[in-house]
């Protein structure tokens, strides 16, 4: 790799970027003490190892891997049992190869493997174990362990995407996303004085501002006005409605210098429209809730390239062949840094494909489309859409009730079928209880069905959706 | 508090990353607002610049800029010598690590007591890192050096071995091993040692490495092949580097240090322009009058350590000469060096023909007695039996000193050569700006 490509993220960093110093007197460099120094260390890591050519990414991570895959069969009950079933010998020598031949773990495995996921030999310098339980926004609840150390390459890789894309630390920052009643509501939203942990823990910041997703769309566009943001971060379902509302009421939004998208599939057309009504760039990611970040947008395309420290992704196509770039296929995931549940082939349940190396000349592979992740907008009477908040969290934990997957289907402008898989079934007094969550959640006094089906299929794109509009 | 550790280490090179493409204007900006703090504790804690810049009348103001800087009293390598202790800091700050006391090893002729700490230290690793980063150099092979050292330490035939790196490098890479030999070796026992050790790298003097090239050439040896050559602590010539590299088969690499402040000037990676450390730095070059030269023209190397805050090194008149170059077409914003010139010697006649890289025993020089303090000395070679001493210093040496300081003289030299003393007022530099600790009139 030359060394001109390599300078390329380097000259992008702001001047004002510097680290948090130790000492007020060495600032210039600045002289850090950890976790900055670890934080920054990984970077410089990154920021070489980004260059190198497939094959030498290849060698390092099946180094990694060997020794999590020898981690997950000695200590965790589900992969023993998994790979000695599959009469799995690990070889001498670890390789992609070899990693093919593994059988592959879908959620329900993961369901029903409960605690036997859980390694019985945490290694005791990753810290201590949390689970996180998955938010469900697949329809499906799961457990992830978590340490010290899934959560510093959460941060590594979250403040290297910020790097990549050369952002100004000491600009504002507006998050439009999920958030509990109350915690952001229109019209004010909240304030923070800085931005979120994975900068602000390492560099000073400028501040942010939050505002609740379900907030209405005049809300948040008079909210935009009012704060001026330098970037917008929140899901492409409620960018593009923004960008509609304002389209259809003939007043232009204010510019804004970078548009981020998280959570949900952003296409090729929406991308285009984001672009078109804030004038800015459009920067998206590539994340799951239980291996972190799995592919950052290029700084210079719009595809994403896979962070290839952090996880190996596979894309395999129903027979569980490896599918070629420019196939869709079932998205694998295999965390190299998960010691507490190790992930491996870990069938997340999006679809995706990968694209031909980039011009820009990282390594790091290529996904050139996710296919997955589109949640619909509930449609209210009047016309309006929203986002569609469930309340999920509430009623997945009805005392009594073991909820394994639900779908939330929104039949007509007046009525929404919820459709469960649960142990044991909901009585009535539940029901009605669940259907008062429900309506409450959304908006809406929807008419609320009930069905138990035996089984919830994924959407038209491969992905387990939680809600789904059929008004359109 | 600071330490050498592995990650600091690389955070401080995720920094000098992005500040080498900074802008000259960027740069200067930024250690300013260093300097500014620097000047501050020099004159609050420090006796010598406290009466320095009281007697130049200098008040430093709230906010330095380029023309505020210009202001500060530069020091010439005299006025520092003769500070001794009233140039430590009298408050040095606890969270900068332990001071030590070091003397410079004198291979300006110019010896000098200064301060050191951990955070002199810390950064002193960081440009070790960098030059390695720039150069792209695997840490893995093994390395060699030819460099100077004590009498009895890394002698000939054997000299020093270690599984790895210095510890600048090895805090934070995994290394090959390093072996090192006393300059002070025979060319011959060098070229065995040589092939013996078989290093992928080789670090020496240019002097050293030309006068190994022509005694091969001479006596029908083959040079070793090595890939990496690197040039340190004396001045190296376009000319010595082409020689250099075609009699090694390898590629010269050269840098520009100095042992009170570190880290001068690395070679920039792309072209052959020697870039200030001006995150280690801030290097001036001036005339006679202490105004700035324009690139191209020649002037005294003035430098100013932006963290040594145990004994504040400001403005020093370093004794050498240097000339800037103009902006480097690699887009780096650090300050460009074209030519350095002065720091070169020449090499010891030994009676039996055989020539040595001159060991002259600087520190002993410079500690000749008690309560003298030595600003300048030169070592010349008359004869095959006679070495004149040359001590500039704050008062001659009586008989005894001078029998003394000979013996140890002689026992550096390795022969027992005659030694005279002389005590001039000074000693100019040579026209060429070259300053020469050892000069010898003998012809091989």
């Amino acid at each position: 790799m030359s060394e001109a490509a390599r300078q390329t993220v380097a000259r992008r960093h702001p001047v004002s970027g510097m680290p948090h110093p130790a000492l007020a007197e060495l600032t210039f460099p600045t002289l850090t003490v950890e976790p900055v120094s670890r934080m920054l260390a990984l970077q410089f890591q990154f920021e070489r190892s980004e260059w190198w050519p497939a094959a030498r990414l290849a060698e390092e991570q099946n180094a990694q891997l060997a020794i999590v895959l020898a981690h997950a069969f000695e200590t965790t009950p589900y992969y023993r049992t998994l790979f000695t079933r599959a009469g799995v010998r690990r070889p001498a020598e670890v390789d992609a190869g070899f990693l093919r031949s593994l059988p592959i773990t879908k959620r329900a495995d993961i369901q029903a493997a409960g605690r036997d996921l859980v390694s019985q030999r945490h290694p005791k310098e990753h810290g201590p174990v949390t689970f996180a339980r998955t938010s469900g926004s697949t329809g499906q609840p799961v457990d992830f362990g978590r340490d010290n150390l899934t959560s510093l390459m959460w941060l590594a890789c979250s403040l290297r995407e910020y790097l990549w894309h050369g952002r100004d630390f000491l600009g504002k920052i507006a998050t439009i996303r999920q958030l509990k009643p109350g915690e952001a509501d229109a019209p004010d939203g909240a304030r923070t004085a800085q931005w979120g942990s994975s900068v602000a823990s390492f560099f000073p910041t400028g501040p942010g501002v939050l505002l609740d997703v379900a907030s209405s769309l005049d809300d948040q566009i008079g909210w935009l006005r009012r704060e001026k943001p330098g970037q917008l971060v929140s899901l492409p379902s409620n960018l593009v409605a923004l960008a509609a509302h304002a389209k259809a009421r003939g007043e232009p939004l204010p510019p804004i210098g970078e548009i981020r998208t998280f959570g949900e599939m952003l296409p090729a057309d929406s991308r285009a429209i984001l672009r078109e009504t804030w004038g800015g760039k459009v920067t998206d990611m590539y994340t799951c809730e239980e291996a972190g970040f799995l592919a950052l947008q290029c700084p210079e395309h719009d595809h994403f390239h896979v962070v290839a420290e952090n996880v190996i992704i596979e894309i395999v196509d129903e027979a569980g062949q490896a599918c070629e770039a420019g196939v869709p296929g079932r998205v694998l995931v295999t965390s190299l840094h998960n010691f507490a549940t190790p992930l491996i082939r870990y069938d997340i349940g999006d679809c995706a494909e990968f694209g031909p190396p980039c011009p820009c000349g990282r390594g790091l592979p290529v996904i050139r489309h996710v296919h997955g992740r589109r949640r619909n907008r509930v449609v209210l009477p009047d016309g309006r859409t929203g986002f569609p908040r469930l309340g999920e969290r509430t009623f997945v934990a009805t005392p009594g009730l073991r909820v394994a997957q639900f779908k939330c289907v929104q039949k007509s402008l007046a009525a929404v079928e919820l459709q469960m898989i649960c142990e044991p079934r909901p009585d009535a007094a539940q029901q009605a209880e669940i259907a008062r969550v429900l309506t409450a959640s959304l908006g809406h006094p929807f008419a609320v069905s009930f069905s138990f089906p035996e089984r919830i299929l994924p959407g038209p794109n491969g992905k387990f959706e939680t809600f789904v509009s059929e008004v359109s | 508090m600071p330490s050498g550790h592995g990650s600091q280490q690389l955070a401080l090179q995720f920094q000098l990353e992005r500040t080498q493409w900074w802008t000259g204007a960027e740069l200067e900006a930024a250690q300013f607002k260093t300097l500014r703090l620097l000047l501050d504790h020099a004159r609050e804690t420090t006796p010598y610049y406290r009466e320095r810049f009281a007697r130049a009348g200098y008040d430093h103001p709230t906010t330095l800029d380029h023309a505020s800087w210009l202001r500060v009293p530069v020091s010439r390598r005299r006025e520092l010598q003769q500070a001794g202790e009233s140039l430590f800091s009298a408050r040095p700050p606890e969270a900068h690590g332990k001071v030590v006391a070091a003397t410079t090893s004198g291979s300006t002729g110019q010896p000098l007591r200064f301060a050191r700490n951990e955070v002199t230290m810390t950064f002193w690793r960081v440009f070790t890192l960098r030059d390695l980063v720039w150069h792209d150099e695997d840490t893995l092979p093994k390395i060699g050096a030819i460099r100077y050292a004590p009498v009895g330490h890394a002698e000939a035939p054997h000299g020093v071995t270690s599984p790895h790196w210095n510890n600048s490098i090895a805090v934070t890479f995994p290394t090959g091993p390093a072996v090192m030999l006393n300059v002070a070796a025979s060319l011959d026992d060098q070229l065995d040692w040589i092939e013996r050790e078989r290093p992928q790298r080789l670090t020496s003097f240019p002097s050293n490495f030309l006068a190994l090239a022509e005694h091969a050439h001479r006596t029908g040896r083959t040079l070793p092949r090595i890939g990496r050559l690197r040039s340190v602590g004396e001045m190296l010539s376009p000319e010595a580097r082409a020689t250099i590299a075609e009699a090694w088969g390898g590629k010269v690499v050269d840098l520009y240090s100095c042992e009170e402040a570190g880290y001068l000037a690395l070679e920039c990676p792309e072209h052959g322009n020697y870039h200030v450390q001006a995150e280690n730095v801030k290097l001036e070059i001036l005339d006679e009058q202490d105004n700035p030269c324009p690139p191209g023209t020649p002037g005294r190397v003035v430098i100013t350590s932006l963290h040594n805050f145990a004994s504040p090194l400001i403005r020093m008149d370093l004794g050498d000469y240097a000339e800037l170059g103009e902006p480097c077409p690699c887009g780096r914003g650090l300050p460009v060096i074209r030519r350095i010139l002065g720091r070169s010697r020449n090499r010891l006649v030994l009676p039996n023909g055989e020539t040595h890289y001159p060991r002259i025993g600087e520190k002993a020089i410079a500690e000749a007695a008690e309560g003298v303090t030595v600003f300048r000395f030169r070592a010349i070679q008359h004869s095959l039996e006679m070495v004149e001493m040359q001590i500039v210093a704050s008062r001659s040496l009586d008989a005894t000193e001078q029998e003394r300081l000979a013996k140890s003289i002689q026992e550096n030299l390795g022969y027992p050569f005659r030694i005279t003393f002389s005590f001039p007022a000074d000693i100019p530099a040579q026209p060429n700006g070259k300053r020469e600790t050892f000069v010898s009139m003998v012809h091989v």
